[in-house]
């Protein structure tokens, strides 16, 4: 997603014709779990867009930190987020808040055939992989009636 | 015939006697003082001058009464439309189901991924 999301912002979701949503597949056991705990305890602070656009900045930091660091890694992420609450994130992480729900939108989309990533969903139109930004615009325009 | 006739005779009188006052022509009574009927007087009473409706001046002094608290209906309470956070000039939020979006809350054409950050 990452390699079409800034175009297809700037094409459809900054003048309003797109609304984007993101939704955590768990597929790499404690990373996507721990990473996903870390964007949604944002989120709730209204900063997800921050945290998403910084874990994939340190995409190989948290590919080389082990299992029992990413804990810290994620409360020193968030500490390099300007204006989040860090006792309240600190709090959302530890007693891992979000956990519960993350692992029942994971459980759901897996009934859904929703057991890989990248998938998007147009609509009611479903792509599996990555996508070309002519293939996701030609979707898009359609569904907009252009 | 004679004795007819003398039977009629008797036989009227004996009604005339047993026929009381009643059946006596009434006599007209000369009225007299005692026995005349009062005239009610007559009292032209003087028109009593309306007030003016519009006159609500009061001279006298009243006693007053310490106003009551008048209490307000509380309105009620509007809700605020809580501004969505700008990501990149942008919109983002969390769907109603709890997934966070980016863009238009109301966009036409809702781009769902389904992704991890690795």
């Amino acid at each position: 997603m990452l390699a079409v999301e800034p175009e297809l912002i700037e094409r459809y979701v900054r003048d309003g014709q797109v609304k984007l949503v993101f939704r955590a597949v768990l597929n790499h056991q404690e990373r996507s779990i721990r990473t996903s705990e870390a964007a949604a305890c944002a989120a709730e602070q209204d900063q997800f867009r921050q945290m998403h656009k910084l874990l994939f900045e340190e995409l190989d930091t948290v590919w080389g930190t082990s299992n029992e660091g990413l804990l810290d890694l994620m409360l020193g992420f968030g500490q390099r987020l300007e204006g989040l609450d860090q006792e309240v994130f600190a709090t959302c992480l530890t007693n891992r808040e979000t956990l519960e729900a993350l692992q029942a939108s994971d459980a759901e989309q897996r009934s859904r055939g929703i057991n890989q990533q990248p998938i998007f969903e147009i609509g009611e139109q479903r792509l599996v992989g990555l996508q070309s930004i002519e293939t996701m615009a030609s979707i898009i325009d359609a569904q907009l009636g252009q | 015939m004679t004795r007819t006739f003398a039977n009629f005779v008797l036989l009227s009188l004996l009604v005339v006697a047993c026929a009381g006052p009643e059946a006596v022509a009434p006599v007209a009574e000369e009225p007299t003082e005692a026995t005349a009927l009062p005239t009610t007087p007559v009292t032209t009473l003087e028109p009593t001058a309306m007030p003016d409706p519009t006159i609500t001046a009061i001279d006298s002094p009243v006693a007053t009464v310490a106003p009551t608290a008048v209490f307000e209906p509380t309105p009620e309470p509007t809700p605020t439309e809580v501004p969505l956070a700008l990501f990149d000039g942008m919109p983002q939020g969390l769907t109603d189901e709890g997934f966070a979006f980016l863009g238009n809350p109301d966009a036409p054409v809702i781009v769902t991924d389904y992704s991890d950050f690795l």
